[in-house]
């Protein structure tokens, strides 16, 4: 299976260099990878890596503003 | 990071071929010259397929052929064939790579060529401080060679300058498009961005789910809650009433218990029974008056006599024991024996004889005596009765002193009948039937009040159990939607973050298309200018929002379809470069006979040029005699830091070839 391993530097330079909060910018970072992981796939099983990765960095953005 | 050196035995023509390539910073292209069909191709295929596993720019008559050498096959000493190529590379950070695959094949039974698989085909090693790690292989191995360069950019590292020529012609704006997306790698994003929405649209499908009622809940609970506390208060107050018409009913039932008419009529039975209990008692006493008046008739001569009689006893019997009173002979018996002349004791008393005479005479004597006799007897007679008489008053004292008690008792139990009697006539003649009535009436009242009462309590209770059975059912189901209100709750949360996430995921990928996309224009636009022997003749090379890409006259026309062939490789060779440079990979070009169609002059100008746009870049040109022209090699010679012929060493079969360094 082909994977590929990095995100391209331009693209995480981007997410860094955005005005985003920092866990929209986690996020987008962590699906980045999922995506990277499945990348060959043509039908990726990706949701559940999405919602643990949604459902942790919207919790701790909950717990955070409950604070 | 740059390529050491490819090592290739048994590989196509490469019996065992190993090319260095040039790495300095100013000396940094690699020219590797070879006549076409020599082996130009099947190195870079050497290389993709030491990395990727497959030949990617594979020419047609060597598709499905093995790899292995036939050269190799022909000088057989053994039945497994290993084909491998060994790739060395210098990573940014001064660390070494080595990269080596292999394949074995054997020859089948019918003369053919068989794969054998193994399962280590592919391995790399890392340098580490001055060791290097062990083995890594299989999918590890893959997987470091892709993190270095991806495969599917590929085509951006490792040019096909033959192909170029047709780049634009065959390219769709999609095609534009994709490689654009694909080196900046907004695949990713467009893959992320759809994932992202179709979760967020799982999340809604859920949220729509958990449309929580929460509040519909607490205000029926509170509604509830309310009546019941009012309903708890009308049970009490009924309560209270129910108590106090209970009580009053007990209270006049008590009345009535003691007056009522029932009473009345219980006191008149009970009168009638004692006045039938009073005849019977003063019967009893007439009856016992009567029997001690009789007792006293009976004994009273006897008793007055009593000392007589006991004296006359006491006589007759001291003269009967004196024997003064004779036997009692009775004359009729002496009459019959001297009738039958025959003594008692048989003695013959006829008086025939002197004897006989005798005899007769003394029992005629006894007649003369059976007078007193008859005297006796009547004493005797008369002493029996004084007996008799004596003894019949033998019981009288206890008989009259018990008829004495008899009757006392039955008077003490006349007179407190009679006592009770007096006041049940007073009780009833005291008795007063009018409010006898009323507190009937009013016993009667506070019966039925409380008979409703305790009907409208069970209701009430009924009522009370049902709305408390309603809270409990509400307060679960509350409790409930409060979960579901905190799961919609977070599942409104996950959308927004989503939302969010979409949104910013679009944004990074419009702005970093959009500036890809002007890096790509400005750089192909750029270099293709700079490469281009017809100055002045085009503006430059566009590329639209749509990915069209143009390539505007001066004059204001369109040019790209009147590009000539070499015109169109230079303009597909600034894009791919272009391309290259914004891609964020350090990853070696190789560039397999980029100036084929464009002849001497041109090829001159690209040559004087080309260094300059890939500067940083570790360069190799495949290139065929003509193509490295004089002219060429001269502008190169700055650049060029290695020179290598491949040599045809079996022109006739093109199965072996040598590489050799020739500068």
């Amino acid at each position: 299976m082909i994977k590929l391993s990095t995100v391209n530097r331009r693209i995480l330079e981007t997410i860094e260099d955005s005005k985003f909060p920092k866990d929209i910018k986690d996020l987008l970072k962590a699906l980045l990878n999922v995506e990277l992981k499945n990348f060959a796939d043509k039908y990726p099983l990706y949701a559940k890596d999405y919602d643990r990765i949604i459902m942790n960095l919207a919790e701790a953005r909950k717990r955070k503003e409950d604070r | 990071m740059q390529l050491d050196y490819v090592h290739m035995k048994n590989f196509r023509q490469y019996l065992d071929a190993k090319v260095e390539f040039a790495r300095s910073p100013t000396k940094n292209f690699t020219v590797i010259q070879g006549a076409n069909g020599a082996g130009k191709t099947n190195l870079v295929n050497a290389i993709t397929w030491c990395l990727f596993g497959e030949e990617l720019h594979v020419d047609s008559k060597y598709k499905g052929l093995p790899l292995v050498n036939t050269t190799a096959l022909e000088k057989k000493s053994e039945n497994l064939f290993e084909v491998k190529v060994e790739l060395q590379f210098t990573q940014s950070d001064g660390k070494k790579m080595l990269v080596t695959r292999t394949a074995h094949y054997k020859e089948g039974e019918d003369g053919s060529l068989v794969e054998v698989q193994s399962p280590h085909s592919l391995t790399v090693m890392r340098q580490v401080g001055r060791e290097w790690t062990p083995q890594i292989h299989g999918d590890d191995a893959q997987y470091i060679i892709n993190n270095l360069i991806p495969p599917s950019i590929e085509e951006y590292f490792f040019f096909d300058g033959e192909r170029m020529d047709d780049y634009f012609k065959e390219s769709t704006s999609r095609d534009i498009r994709s490689a654009v997306f694909q080196i900046s790698q907004l695949e990713l994003f467009e893959k992320l961005i759809e994932h992202l929405g179709a979760r967020k649209g799982s999340f809604l499908k859920e949220a729509r789910g958990f449309s929580p009622k929460a509040e519909e809940k607490r205000q029926m609970i509170q509604i509830h809650a309310r009546s019941l506390e009012v309903d708890q208060g009308e049970l009490q107050i009924l309560l209270q009433k129910k108590n106090e018409a209970e009580r009053l009913e007990e209270e006049f039932g008590e009345k009535l218990k003691n007056s009522s008419l029932e009473h009345i009529q219980r006191l008149e039975d009970e009168r009638s029974e004692l006045d039938r209990d009073l005849t019977g008692l003063r019967d009893q006493m007439a009856e016992i008056e009567e029997d001690k008046l009789k007792l006293l008739h009976r004994a009273m001569p006897v008793v007055f006599a009593y000392g007589a009689l006991q004296k006359t006893k006491s006589m007759i019997d001291g003269r009967r024991e004196a024997g003064l009173i004779p036997p009692l002979y009775q004359r009729i018996f002496i009459e019959n024996l001297l009738k039958k002349g025959n003594c008692i004791c048989d003695s013959d008393i006829t008086g025939k004889d002197e004897y006989s005479a005798a005899r007769r005479k003394k029992v005629e004597s006894y007649l003369e005596a059976s007078e007193l006799s008859e005297k006796s007897n009547e004493l005797i007679e008369s002493n029996v009765h004084i007996q008799k008489m004596m003894e019949s008053i033998v019981n009288f004292p206890d008989d009259i002193v018990g008829l004495g008690k008899k009757l006392n008792k039955t008077l003490e139990s006349k007179e407190e009948k009679e006592k009770r009697l007096r006041k049940i006539d007073k009780e009833i003649g005291e008795s007063n039937v009018e409010n006898i009535k009323l507190w009937g009436r009013e016993r009667e009242k506070y019966a039925k009040e409380k008979d409703r009462l305790i009907g409208e309590i069970a209701k009430k209770e009924q009522l009370i159990e049902r709305r408390k059975n309603i809270i409990r059912a509400c307060t679960i189901e509350l409790n409930q939607e409060l979960k579901k209100e905190a799961k919609h709750s977070s599942l409104l949360d996950l959308l927004a973050f989503c939302d969010e996430g979409i949104k910013s995921a679009q944004e990074v990928r419009d702005s970093i298309m959009k500036k890809v996309k002007e890096e790509i224009e400005r750089k192909t636009s750029q270099q293709f200018l700079a490469l281009i022997w017809k100055t002045d003749t085009y503006k430059g090379v566009c590329i639209d929002d749509n990915y069209n890409v143009s390539v505007p006259h001066v004059s204001g026309r369109e040019g790209l379809g009147t590009l000539s062939a070499g015109e169109r490789q230079v303009c597909a060779l600034s894009f791919m470069a272009a391309l290259n440079s914004v891609s964020g990979f350090e990853v070696p070009i190789i560039i397999d006979t980029p100036l084929a169609r464009i002849s001497t002059e041109p090829s001159r100008n690209i040559a004087r040029k080309l260094p300059a746009y890939l500067q940083d870049k570790q360069v190799t040109l495949l290139v065929t005699e003509k193509e490295y022209s004089p002219e060429v090699r001269k502008e190169l010679s700055e650049r060029v830091g290695k020179t290598y012929l491949i040599n045809v060493i079996e022109k006739e079969r093109g199965n072996l070839a040598k590489v050799e360094l020739i500068d």
